[in-house]
């Protein structure tokens, strides 16, 4: 077998295969015109993600940085500070203004001069925040998984709609071309009927207990918490953390479920046509000798999320006659390995193409069409590591009526579709 | 809701409602313990059993007693008569005074799973009762009764709500709207008329949620009809509704002065949804008016709606629109993919605005094709300008419809050699396979460029079967170009072949048997092939007698994707007969060895040990003494002593036989000072692993190499993560863990990789690397740490 398509290779057949985007004039919603075409954005949530975000979009010429916003102000004030120290390098006067700090996401969200947000804090704020920007007339890219439970997607889905606005869910993988490859590739039955997906999401570490120590100054830290319920102040419950932090807490997200499952089983939902639909059955693992977390499709399609050392990259799709793996950093192998490169047909499915998320999000602001992983692709991807969880906590198969979006005759497992919310926090 | 803060020693709910900024910002640090055991006045409270270890839970210790109830819930899940007694003692411990705030939360949060019955005893409404009206514990008693369905629980809720205090009330109003009560409507409805805003948005909230017509008529009657809660909670009803009785909500929504602009265009959107007949009219009046607000929201409707002649009524209107609308609109027509479209989309495609015309090519891909369509986007391929022609050959690659293949083939066939070019790319795009012949009939075409789009067409989807005709063509090629771009695609149709070591063999058969300025070109495409004869057809020529075909074989065995590459290379370094060759190939080998670690110890000491025979050059000698500090097996120290012969190494080798030691006495044992789950990922040869830290100065990773080794150089591989480089570093190398002295260097993080240099003569047990600087909010991370 020859080696993996090179990078190179790949990425020049992925030119060839993808949108060459631009970027029309902005149908601003605001009244007011402006002396550019930029998009005005807000930052809400300064922590680890945002600074990706930055790093992302503070050299764009399509979109500028105006407002910052975190429940600890001096993150909001600190973010601020990077970004008019870098517009300050950009000035001819090495001076830059303009780009204010909030503490409170309504403050932010009442500025009109605001067209856009990026909604970068903890999970179990992602809802609330959206829905009250797209409720403002402010589009919205939120990080993934795009829900704490199942109980707020189908709500937020329908303020989306309800409003005009636009939802970008920060599931980027679906704006790399290897995934996007793969997922072609399964979705024409290029390697025949789908068999089996097996998928890999790591793991965390038990969350920690935690006594309470002093809030910092100028943190409204019961905001923080939000919805859930009471815990003390801890500096390690609130830290953002890739490998552990308040990700480690089933109370502020989905664990791997929801952190890593929002990827892969998003890329999984795309790749065998299921964005608007899900699984119909969630075992757990154990459940009566099942070695791996299990979902299983209608058409009989099971996905395994497996041990991190069980297969070689991050998603293996298995078919009748042939095997597609893919994973970040552009790699994908498929066998047979002519898959690769070859060129799709006219008549084959041609899935969206979009090679930069945040790109594909400021054309869809521009155009007014739903993104890559529009509102709806995100609830849906978001509902699969849900019910993951769910079946876990129930310790037996749950199963799932995907149309009607409902368990099916589990009273006990329906009731964790939601989670009580602390007042004053949280309506759906 | 801008003030927040909350606590449950205080009033959970309401405590600062309506308070302002200011005050939430002096009351943003009281977050901090919870309720003194017994404070509240819950009524019937009793001494806990003392002896039950969960009346004592707290957040800092052991969780154990949770932990033990959610098993204990879990083998009786499926059977009341087990879970009763667990329900008992939990009730018991609800009704004590002693038990702690987190022991209740943890207690309510799993009577949620518990079934009703066990919920609405007389004892447990009892309980449940008097939390509801308790500030402190509603939401307590919230988290074990809202997600529970039962009349009895309503009525809990009900009656809590009619005995509401001030600061019981919104969480009771929340409740409510979750659990949809249309008896609530009466209790909730003068909320809306009250001062406290927070409370009259959540009033609005959950009449939405309730969505009953006494709900909608609160909603209508309030005050101020132009507040933002009340119109977006009418809204949300207005969805459910009939569409005459939504429309009607709708227009006055639209026509209430002071109502936002965005919610007006809101209501305008549900109008469209509403009644979808009267919508093409509406969105073209919407679109051809000048207001900035309606206008996004309105074409947002367009792909999906369903009116049926809405396509029609758009391309005959689209000219009308000014042109960022007209861009959004065409963009939205290729969502719809309705064939109406295609004609006004195919003039907009030459409209003298770029949006406008970047969108039309976009959509054009999406719509049903002709074969117009094609000579529409071939013509924008080949004459256009590059954003638009790049936009062309994605949508020519992509179009499907009658005729097309038709006209593709056709104007790959004949026709002016720029457009020609275009429909042969346009062959290799959409995997006509079918029209291999045609590509391969090019070969003799006049126009250069025509031959180099149907090699590139080649290269993308003919089959193994063609790679010899290929191959002649490449050799045949006079044009430098044409000679690159033929073998490339050589090499592209040759890797189809799933018989790896078949592939390369017409390759092999021109580089042997053919004219040496041939196989001169062909050499470079071996690597790319690779496979056992192509590699054995490399060593062969690097050998050989032709000094230019050795070099160029050195060269193709130095960049072998994979170690198949080194073995020949020091063969050569050891026997070929000329001593440049010898020379090259001795370079080679040593880069290789550099570059790839991936080769270890027995077969890197066999390497080396070949290497050190062929007699290298001093600065050469010295690389591949370095390369045996990376050995870990007794052949590799027996060789570090056998070079202390040459002065320029001797002291190279004492330090290859120290790191030889080290690493025989077992891999580095690792301490870190966070996120130690994570901490092999430092030394696990796997760049997909990683170690990842807040960018604090706090943040340390220490080695322990068993004996003292030396160091020359540390490289922090931040693969995966090139940005979340360290802010700055200070490298200690000590032979005590407990005092590492002075750093011995320091600097600053690069993204990507991080190279640091050590002091000649750097020397200890124990490597010490700490982070410098802070950078709030991102990590450092280190995907592999490099040593040598």
């Amino acid at each position: 077998m020859p080696p993996p398509l090179s990078r190179r290779a790949f990425l020049k057949t992925a030119t060839v295969a993808s949108a060459a985007l631009t970027f029309p004039r902005l149908l601003r919603a605001r009244s007011g015109e402006t002396p550019s075409n930029r998009l005005s954005i807000g930052l809400i949530g300064n922590g680890l993600i945002c600074h990706s975000h930055y790093d992302a979009l503070i050299n764009r010429d399509d979109c500028r940085i105006i407002a910052c916003c975190d429940v600890n102000l001096a993150k909001a004030r600190a973010m601020r500070d990077r970004v008019e120290h870098h517009y300050s390098l950009e000035s001819p006067t090495g001076r830059s203004r303009g780009v204010d700090a909030y503490q409170y996401h309504e403050q932010l969200l009442a500025r009109p001069d605001i067209d856009a947000v990026f909604v970068c804090v903890p999970d179990h704020w992602h809802v609330a925040v959206a829905k009250a920007a797209m409720i403002a007339g402010k589009d919205v890219y939120c990080e993934k998984p795009l829900t704490l439970d199942i109980a707020e997607g189908r709500p937020l889905v329908e303020t989306a709609r309800r409003h005009g606005r636009i939802l970008q869910t920060g599931t980027q993988q679906r704006s790399n071309a290897a995934f996007r490859r793969a997922a072609t590739i399964v979705r024409n039955r290029l390697i025949g009927d789908i068999t089996r997906v097996r998928t890999r999401l790591g793991h965390f570490p038990p969350a920690p207990d935690l006594g309470a120590e002093p809030v910092p100054a100028e943190f409204d830290y019961d905001r923080w918490l939000g919805q859930t319920p009471w815990r003390p102040y801890n500096p390690r419950r609130v830290l953002g953390d890739y490998g552990g932090g308040w990700r480690c807490f089933l109370e502020y997200g989905g664990r791997k479920n929801g952190d890593w499952g929002a990827h892969h089983f998003d890329i999984i939902q795309w790749a065998l046509g299921m964005d608007h639909s899900g699984p119909v059955e969630f075992i757990p693992q154990g459940y009566e000798g099942t070695p791996f977390q299990t979902h299983v499709y209608a058409d009989g399609v099971r996905v395994e999320r497996v041990g991190d050392n069980d297969i070689k990259s991050m998603i293996e799709f298995t078919g009748t006659h042939g095997t597609v793996w893919v994973s970040r950093g552009d790699y994908i192998e498929t066998d047979p390995p002519s898959l690769v490169t070859r060129p799709f047909r006219a008549d084959e499915i041609h899935l969206y193409a979009s090679n930069d998320h945040h790109s594909d999000f400021f054309h869809a602001v521009r155009t007014r069409q739903h993104p890559i992983a529009d509102v709806e692709i995100g609830h849906r991807s978001a509902t699969v590591g849900h019910l993951n969880n769910i079946a876990a906590r129930v310790q037996r198969p749950v199963r799932w009526d995907p149309a009607k979006e409902e368990i099916i005759d589990d009273a006990v497992a329906s009731a964790l579709l939601t989670r009580p919310r602390r007042a004053p926090y949280g309506t759906l | 809701m801008l003030s927040s803060t909350r606590h449950p020693n205080k009033s959970v709910v309401g405590a600062s409602r309506g308070a302002t900024f200011l005050l939430a910002l002096l009351l943003s640090s009281c977050a901090t313990e919870p309720a003194p055991k017994g404070a509240a006045a819950a009524t019937g409270q009793v001494t806990a059993t003392k002896t039950d270890p969960l009346a004592s839970l707290d957040y800092a210790s052991s969780q154990q007693p949770v932990a033990d109830l959610d098993r204990e819930i879990a083998l009786a899940r499926n059977d009341p008569a087990k879970l009763e007694p667990i329900a008992e003692r939990l009730f018991g411990l609800l009704r004590s005074r002693d038990a702690t705030f987190a022991a209740r939360q943890a207690i309510c949060q799993r009577l949620a799973e518990f079934p009703a019955a066990m919920l609405t005893t007389d004892d447990a409404r009892a309980v449940f009762a008097a939390m509801l009206t308790d500030d402190t514990r509603i939401n307590l008693a919230r988290f074990a009764l809202e997600p529970v369905r039962s009349k009895q629980i309503d009525t809990l809720f009900l009656d809590a709500l009619r005995d509401a205090t001030p600061t019981t009330r919104l969480a009771l109003v929340q409740s409510a709207g979750n659990r949809q009560l249309t008896d609530a409507v009466p209790l909730i409805a003068p909320d809306l008329r009250g001062d406290d805003r927070q409370l009259a948005a959540a009033a609005a909230r959950a009449l939405a949620q309730i969505a009953t017509p006494a709900a909608l008529d609160a909603l209508q009657t309030a005050p101020d009809p132009s507040a933002p809660n009340i119109i977006e909670a009418r809204l949300t009803i207005a969805r459910q509704l009939p569409a005459n009785d939504a429309v009607a909500i709708y227009n006055d929504i639209i026509g209430t002065a002071g109502a936002p602009a965005h919610l007006r265009a809101a209501a305008l959107r549900g109008v469209l949804d509403a009644e979808p007949d009267e919508a093409p009219a509406r969105i073209v009046a919407a679109l051809a008016g000048n207001d900035r607000v309606v206008k996004p929201v309105v074409i947002e409707a367009i792909a999906a709606h369903p009116a049926k002649n809405l396509t029609h009524v758009l391309a005959s209107e689209l000219s009308r629109f000014d042109a960022p609308t007209q861009a959004a609109v065409i963009a939205a027509l290729g969502r719809r993919g309705d064939a109406d479209a295609n004609q006004a989309i195919v003039v907009a495609s030459r409209s003298s605005d770029p949006d406008v015309r970047a969108a039309a090519l976009a959509a054009l891909g999406q719509l049903p094709g002709s074969a117009e369509t094609a000579a529409v986007l071939a013509n924008a391929v080949a004459h256009g300008e590059t954003a638009d022609a790049k936009l062309a050959r994605q949508s020519l690659g992509r179009l499907n419809g009658p005729g097309v293949a038709d006209a593709v083939i056709a104007g790959a066939s004949s026709g002016p050699p720029a457009l020609r070019a275009v429909y042969l790319e346009a062959i290799g795009d959409r995997y006509m396979t079918e029209s291999v012949p045609v590509l391969l009939k090019t070969r003799d075409d006049a126009d250069t460029s025509v031959r180099l789009a149907a090699l590139a067409a080649l290269g993308d989807i003919a089959p193994p079967a063609t790679e010899s005709a290929l191959l002649e063509w490449s050799l045949a090629a006079t044009d430098a170009a044409e000679q690159s771009r033929a073998l490339r695609s050589v090499v592209s149709v040759a890797l189809r072949n799933p018989d790896s070591d078949a592939r390369a063999a017409p390759l092999i058969a021109a580089i042997d048997h053919g004219d040496p300025g041939a196989a001169l070109r062909l050499i470079p495409a071996l690597p790319h092939l690779a496979g056992k004869s192509a590699v054995a057809c490399a060593a062969r020529v690097a050998t050989g007698d032709n000094a230019d075909l050795s070099s160029a074989a050195i060269l193709a065995l130095s960049r072998w994707p994979d170690a198949a590459g080194l073995d020949p290379l020091i063969a050569a370094a050891a026997g070929a007969h000329r001593p440049n060759v010898r020379a090259g190939a001795l370079e080679a080998a040593t880069r290789f060895l550099e570059r790839d670690r991936t080769i270890k110890s027995p077969r890197l000491t066999s390497d080396l040990s070949r290497l050190f025979a062929a007699r290298p050059s001093d600065p050469v000698h010295l690389r591949l003494v370095h390369l045996l500090d990376r050995c870990s097996d007794e052949e590799a120290l027996k060789l570090a002593g056998q070079q202390n012969g040459n002065p320029a190494v001797a002291a190279a080798a004492a330090d290859a036989a120290l790191a030889i030691r080290s690493n025989l006495a077992g891999p580095p044992v690792i301490s870190v000072s966070s996120s130690p789950w994570s901490d092999r990922g430092l030394l696990d040869g796997n760049t997909g692993s990683r170690w990842s830290v807040a960018a604090s100065a706090k943040e340390w990773f220490k080695l322990d190499f068993h004996t003292p080794r030396p160091f020359r150089r540390i490289v922090l591989d931040e693969t995966g993560s090139e940005d979340e480089f360290p802010v700055g570093y200070a490298v200690f190398v000590s032979d005590d863990p407990e005092h590492p002295g002075e750093p011995l260097v320091t600097g600053a993080g690069q993204p990507a990789r991080t190279t640091i240099d050590l002091p000649a003569g750097t020397r200890g047990r124990y490597l010490l690397v700490r982070h410098v600087g802070e950078r709030d909010g991102t990590a450092w991370t280190v995907s592999e740490v490099l040593i040598d």
